[in-house]
Formats: C-alpha cells, structure tokens, sequence
C-alpha cells in the first residue's frame, strides 16, 4: 500500500471513531548499506520499513503513539490505541495542529547503486591499505532514503521523499606499540564520489589520526586560547539550542528567557536555522504539530533573534507562534583563514574532538580533549592525550576571537567554522 | 507465523527473527502532563552468511510473502558478496539452545491513566514538601524487548525482558545560577513491580534533596590526577566505559590496546571484572540474557582475574578467531539491527573493603557518587560524566562539587586501585551507544583509585 493511502485511511478511521482533531504521519525508511571491517566487505543490509505516527485531541487530551505498518488490519487497532491513550490522558487546551499547511517536495536520489557502492568500497579497501597501512578501520557506504506523508484533520498536506548516500569510516592508528585514538569520518552525499579516498577530510583525518599515534600528555595547567573545529561548535552549540525551544520556555527556566534582541554572544556569531539548506542533505521541513519550518536567525551579530515556539509553547507562553527549524542549521563564518588564527595563538590547544560529560544547566562543562594538538608561538607541536578542557558555553560563545573563512559540512545537517576562543581552562595530568 | 517452518527456507547458516520493542513515556512537569506516548516497532528480519560475507534484510510488513521476500533479499545480499569475494567458508561455531523467558510483571496491569495519577500524587508530594525546587519533572519511561529466533544451528529462543524506570529530576534556582539534581527507581520488570516502592523511595528523594541543597554552595573540583573514592554507583559506568569496550572482540579485532595486555596485568590483584549474562550471585541481574540472538547460549566473560586481562567478549565470529568459546555477547537492538558484540551486565566484583573507611584514608581528594554519560576509546582513555560528588579533606566530606568529568587511561586507574569495597549496586536506566542504542547493566562496588578529573 502507498504510504498516503495509509496515512489517509489511519486519518478518516481516528476521526470515525471519535477523534476532535487527529494527525497521522508515515515514514517509509529504506536503507541498503555495505560494510567493510577487518576481514573484508562482510556484511550487505537492507533495511525496509514503514512507521506510522497517530496523534490524536480528543475532549483537549492528547495521545501519541506509533508503530510499524505491518498491514491493513493493523491500522484500526492501533487507532484504537492512540484514542484509548487520549482518553486516559490530562486535558490541556494548549495542544496544538497546523491549519491548512501544503507542502510537496523530492530530494535527492530514489534508489542505491549497489553495484557501484560495492566498488568504491572494494578499491578503498586495496587502496587505503597501500596509502594508509597503519589504519584499522570499519568503513560503510550507506544509501538511506526516506519518503514521508503528513496528514491532519485541518487540511493540511505535507509529502516529501529524500535521499542520499554517506560514507562513514571509523578508524584508528598503530605501529610499532604506538597506537591512537579512535577517530571517525562522516560524509554524506547525493552522488557516490569516484573514488572513497578522494573525499578529501577523510585524507586529512587518516593523516591526523597517523599523526595522533605520538601523543604526548603534558602537566601544565592553564586558561588560554582554543581553536575549536566546527564539529565541536556544533556539538556545544546543540546544547544552546536546547535552551531555546520547548519546555525551558514553558517552565521560565531558559538561559535565555526575555532576552530577545539582547546580546547573548560575541557580535561576531550568528547562527540561522534551515527547514532546507541546499548543502544540508538532512531536512527539517516541519515540526510536529505539521506547522511548515520557516529559515530564520535564531541569533544574528551576537543579539538573539528568535525562540522556536511551537503552537503548544506558544499557548502556555508568552510567546507567539514560531516554527523555525532546530536541527539543521549555519553557523557564520568569519574572515581570517585557520592558518592564521593557529598562528595567532600564543599558548592553546586545535580541539578536534572533545568527549565530554553532559553540560549543566547553566552550561558548565568538562570533557576530555581528543584527536587534538598542544599550540605554541604560532605553531602546531605535538598531539596531545589526556588533557581536559573545563569551560562555560556561553562564555566560550561570548569570549570568540575569531571565526575562520573555511567551514565543515557536519553530519549533514549543520555548517559551522573553526572558532579561536579565549579564557579556556585547560588541564593535563 | 511460524519460524521453524521458514526455517527449511535457509540454504546456508542462517538467523530468522522476530522482535518488538515496546516503549511507553509519560512525563509531567510541574505537575503538567507534557508527554505520553507508546510505539510498536515490530518486524522480521533474516540475516544469512554465505562464505564469509553476511547478508541482512529486514522488514516491518509481516505477512508471508513479504516474510519470504526478507529472507530471499538477505540470501541475495550474502550471495552478492560471496560472488564478488569467493572467500573460504566461515564455519561458526556451535552450541544450539532452546528456551523460553518471560520476565514481564505478574502483577496487575495498570492503565496509563492510573500510572499518571500516581505519578502526579508523587509530583504533588514533592512540590508541597520542597516548595523552593522551582522544577519538579517527573518521567515514567517503560521499554520491553520481545525476541524470537532460529537458527539454522538448531537454537530457538523466545524472551520478553522488559524495564522500567522513574526519573525525578529537579531544578532549583540559586542566584544567576540553576542547579540540578535526580533519582531515579526502577529496574528489569514493569512499572507495576516498582510503583509500590515510592514510599520508600521518598527516603532517595529526601537524600537528593540534601544533594541539591549542598549544591548550592558547589565549587569546581581542582583539576588534574587526584586521589579518589568512585562510589558503587559509579564502579559499573568504570566497568563498562573503561574496561568493557576496550575488551569486546571485534574492537580488540579492530585495534583495541588490549589485543596487546592479554595475559599481563592491566589492573591492581584486588580488581576482578566480569561480565554476567544474566545472574549474579543467585539475583538477575538488570538486563538478563539468557542466549544472545546468534543463538548462543550467554555465559559470564571473566574479563580480569586478580588484575590480569584473561578473556575478551565474543560473538560466534571472533571466537572462531581466536579459538575460543563464544560468550553469547551477539545482540541486536531492534528487529532491523543485525547483531553485533554488545556488554550485557559488567561489572567490578566486589572486594572486602568499608566505604567507611576508604573514605576516612583520603587526605585530599574527592569522593564522586554519581555519573551521566560516558565514552571510550581502543587506546582504553576513557571519559564520563559526574553530577554527584564531594570534597574529602582529611578523611572527611567537605563541599560539594560542581558537575564534572573523570578520565584517564583504564589500565593506569586500575593499577591504582587500592580499595575495593563489600557493596554492590546495579545501575539498568543506561543505553549503551554502539551503533545502535541497547540496554546494558552495569555494577559495582565502590573503589579508591587516581584519577584525571575536570575542573579549575
């Protein structure tokens, strides 16, 4: 059955048996992906399924429940299930539903190449074992595609279908009782690229990580400058964002709470959310109440512009409604080239990665710094192991130095800059 | 739909499953019911090994034809690759099994409408009684995994292992500042076998009221190597960040540092490290399993005896290997997830030592209770979170300490063990992150060691 048939017939069987106001959004999820570990290309999987999410208002009480469709006779129990959670429910008159949203839209490709997957993947695994023997790696060509159609009792419409491929390699380095630490490289992209090892962060994250095997620990402490990839600005700006949207607003606890149009940041940081970046392959077309996401800064020049209030926030706020997407997003660049900010530095640390303890509520942080280097008078030393980074995200994000020409496409769904931060406590040993 | 009848369907070793995963949340809010939820994911998946390459299909559409149209692709998926590769034939080994396991609550079923009103009367309680925590939330999350399986080795299994837990969490404001505490009741079974526990369960609460009270006057740990007591809370995340990781095989086959320390000393005499399938000491332990989803019937990996590295965790692959018995360590997360070496239960074994006493030995240093999240590296550098800890100045607590993080070099910390603690305490709220999210248990004692931690 096509997914907008079981969408609708899930739809018109809620409202039949008693639903006020009812949604039904179906995601059809394929995936086919190769794998190579140690002993070769060993694992070819195919993933198929369909989801199905019932939302459902009835007397002002809401249930939420989803499951995979499996086949017709499964949508009217599981109806039923969705009406008996509402009916056991609170009410709260706040729930709420898009009106009359329409959206239609294809992305990216339909369907894998298997056979070119395959190889790519079989010459990488020739390849990087000539170039790069002293990697060990699990390295996966996916291709993921989802196909998705929302439908709600107020008219709205909302398909759309997306897909593409990624490259992920896990990996780490050893020789002669040297080892590193594990690092990972994610690439995702809507054609399959000639070769693996002409993605060219991947050539430079092997070459880092055969690098990393002569980390050095060092005793000193000090507070300093960082340079942080954008992999860790977007890994510390995510918790930022969970600050502004949902329940921190509705129980007044966000950071940020009546600070709209008030700097919150270094001027020189501005981030603007994506419903659809025309970089990004991941989408954030709309949110859960079926309201369209709109693209807009969430904070421009350091001065914060923008809460994401969904309908239900807005009704137990003091905040009007507005969708804007929150996981997909830019971060701005700046001017100076990375070349320049290392030089810059005095006496700090090129952060790569950072393995970290959840940040506080008020944003207080520890972690461990990872696959990074010790800088000084300007330069690239050694790699370091074992040293600690303890800092305040909203200071860090107040105290930008400079942010880099260059940026990273992460994970998909983000693009940020290398940052040079000031005032970092930095610990070894 | 009758597995052992598709079974016949298989030409070459094989596993045929069927799974659900059933997870419910509900969540209030300063009283406010803000989330109640359930899903179903449910479906079937095949996965066929054809010389060395392994083929998997799954799908969520569970009549017949589709059922045989999974297995078809996954024997297409292994031919695909044995085609292209021609490698010798993997012959796993075998230990066929049959059982069946329910471990879901024979207590009364409760509804979802009076599982809120329990909760909201525990919201009620502590609200009226700590009137100056400005955020009270309260989360009922209950999650069961319900497996079956063949294999072509003649295994069969049907298990219904489920969890549940309560998480308060609180939020009190102090100056410019938020500061945070939980506690959390709940463990393998249902809600129906832990929600008769909230009244002693408000003696925890009361303690993380204290908790939170002295965080108030938090200061930063001094940052650096420090002497150290990891409460029993902690010994499990230790176990299963630091140690457990580093010692499953296939990241052993990957790189890990241990492939090198097998049979040497990574730890102190007095750390022995397991992990146990599904029963310690005559008690189930957070997360039974009973046979791993290759069929395997699960047996305890003695990880570390007496400080020396003795065994890694295998599936059926690695064991052949490296010539050993597969331990059962072979899970998937959901029906959709081929199965991959996964913890089940880890933990430090208990030593003879008083907390007391392990505390009173410490001249200057800290004593860390509770942790959050955490991650590990094959060189054994490991991380995780604390939100719960203390000041030892002198043998005695002394100001409470801000969230932080502890890392180190597990063999190191290790090494430095010196205490080992009479108590045991099993933490089963975590998921553990390797490419798919699964539930472990983790266990422990208490322990005095060095290690890094985060701070000013």
């Amino acid at each position: 059955m096509k997914i907008k048939d079981i969408a609708k017939i899930s739809l018109d069987k809620l409202m039949e048996l008693g639903a006020d106001r009812a949604s039904v959004k179906v995601n059809r999820n394929f995936s086919s992906e190769l794998q190579k570990e140690f002993n070769g290309i060993d694992l070819f999987r195919d993933v198929d399924a369909i989801e199905v999410e019932l939302n459902v208002i009835q007397d002002d009480k809401r249930g939420l429940h989803q499951f995979t469709y499996s086949e017709k006779d499964d949508i009217e129990i599981n109806v039923r299930k969705a009406l008996n959670s509402a009916s056991e429910s609170n009410p709260d008159k706040a729930y709420g539903m898009a009106k009359n949203m329409k959206y239609k839209q294809k992305y990216g490709i339909d369907r894998p190449d298997t056979d070119a997957m395959y190889k790519i993947l079989s010459e990488f695994e020739v390849e990087k074992d000539e170039k790069f023997p002293e990697i060990t790696d699990t390295t996966s060509v996916v291709f993921y595609q989802e196909e998705i159609c929302y439908l709600n009792s107020l008219d709205s419409e909302i398909e759309y279908s997306n897909g593409y491929y990624h490259i992920l390699s896990l990996f780490s380095a050893a020789k002669d009782g040297n080892h590193s630490s594990m690092n990972f490289c994610y690439q995702p992209c809507t054609q399959l690229p000639q070769s693996i090892l002409s993605l060219s962060k991947l050539n430079r994250d092997y070459q880092d990580t055969i690098r990393q095997m002569h980390q050095q620990s060092f005793s000193d402490k000090f507070q300093g400058q960082v340079i942080l990839n954008p992999m860790v600005a977007c890994q510390l700006m995510n918790s930022v964002i969970a600050e502004l949207q949902g329940l921190p607003l509705i129980d007044k606890n966000s950071l940020f709470l009546d600070k709209i149009n008030e700097k919150i940041f270094n001027p020189k940081f501005s981030i603007k959310s994506y419903a659809n970046h025309p970089e990004l392959v991941n989408k954030d077309i709309f949110n859960a109440e079926g309201y369209l996401n709109k693209d807009d800064f969430l904070i421009q020049n350091g001065e914060l512009k923008n809460f994401i209030v969904s309908e239900y926030v807005a009704n137990r706020s003091d905040y009007n409604l507005n969708t804007l997407a929150s996981e997909c997003y830019e971060i701005s660049s700046g001017t100076e080239k990375l070349d320049d900010m290392i030089k810059s530095i005095k006496k700090g640390i090129l952060v790569n990665g950072i393995s970290m303890g959840n940040p506080n509520k008020n944003k207080d942080f520890s972690g461990v710094i990872k696959n990074s280097y010790y800088i000084e008078d300007g330069k690239i030393q050694y790699p370091i192991n074992e040293v600690m980074m303890t800092a305040n995200i909203v200071e860090m994000f107040n105290n930008i130095e400079a942010l880099s020409q260059e940026n990273e496409n992460i994970f998909g769904s983000c693009i940020a800059p290398w940052m040079k931060i000031s005032g970092v406590n930095i610990a070894g040993k | 739909m009758n597995l052992h009848e598709l079974k016949a369907l298989l030409d070459s070793y094989g596993e045929l499953r069927y799974q659900t995963n059933s997870n419910s949340i509900l969540m209030l809010s300063n009283g406010t019911l803000v989330h109640n939820s359930s899903s179903e994911n449910k479906g079937f998946s095949a996965r066929v090994l054809k010389g060395s390459g392994w083929g998997f299909a799954s799908t969520s559409q569970l009549n017949i034809n589709e059922i045989k149209s999974t297995i078809k692709q996954a024997q297409a998926n292994a031919n695909f690759l044995n085609l292209k590769q021609n490698k010798a034939d993997l012959i796993l080994p075998s230990r066929p099994i049959s059982l069946e396991k329910d471990l879901s609550s024979k207590n009364k079923k409760l509804s979802a409408r009076e599982k809120i009103d329990i909760i909201s009367d525990l919201s009620n309680y502590i609200t009226k009684k700590y009137s100056d925590i400005s955020n009270v939330r309260i989360t009922v999350k209950e999650e069961t995994a319900n497996k079956r399986l063949v294999t072509a080795d003649n295994s069969d299994f049907h298990t219904i292992i489920p969890r549940a837990h309560i998480i308060c969490s609180f939020i009190m404001a102090n100056g410019q500042e938020q500061i945070t505490e939980n506690c959390v009741l709940g463990g393998l079974g249902d809600f129906e076998d832990y929600y008769k526990k909230i009244e002693e369960f408000k003696e925890t609460i009361e303690e993380t009221y204290g908790h939170l009270i002295n965080k108030k006057s938090a200061v930063f740990a001094s940052s650096g190597l420090q002497d150290v007591i990891l409460d029993s809370h902690l010994a499990g995340i230790l176990a299963h960040e630091a140690i457990g990781h580093t010692t499953e095989a296939d990241i052993v086959r990957g790189g890990s540092i241990m492939e090198e320390l097998m049979g040497k000393k990574v730890a102190s005499d007095l750390v022995n490290l397991i992990d146990v399938p599904h029963t310690y000491k005559g008690e189930l332990c957070p997360r039974p399993v009973f046979v791993d989803d290759e069929g395997v019937e699960a047996v305890t990996a003695n990880i570390i005896e007496a400080g020396i590295l003795k065994s890694f965790m295998h599936n059926k692959a690695s064991a052949l290997a490296y010539g050993v018995q597969a331990t059962g360590n072979a899970r998937a997360s959901q029906y959709s997830d081929e199965p991959i070496i996964r913890m089940r239960n880890t933990m430090i074994v208990p030593g003879k030592d008083k907390l007391d006493d392990m505390i009173k030995s410490i001249k200057d240093g800290y004593y860390l209770i509770l942790p959050n999240n955490g991650q590990a590296d094959k060189t054994s550098e490991f991380m995780f979170g604390v939100v719960r800890g203390y000041q030892v100045k002198d043998g005695k607590l002394g100001k409470a300490i801000k969230e932080t993080t502890i890392s180190g070099i597990a063999v190191n910390l290790l090494k430095s063990v010196t205490a080992v603690s009479d108590d045991l305490t099993w933490l089963g709220a975590g998921t553990c992150g390797k490419k798919q999210g699964i539930a472990v248990g983790m266990g422990g004692p208490a322990i005095k060691c060095k290690v890094n931690i985060g701070g000013k």
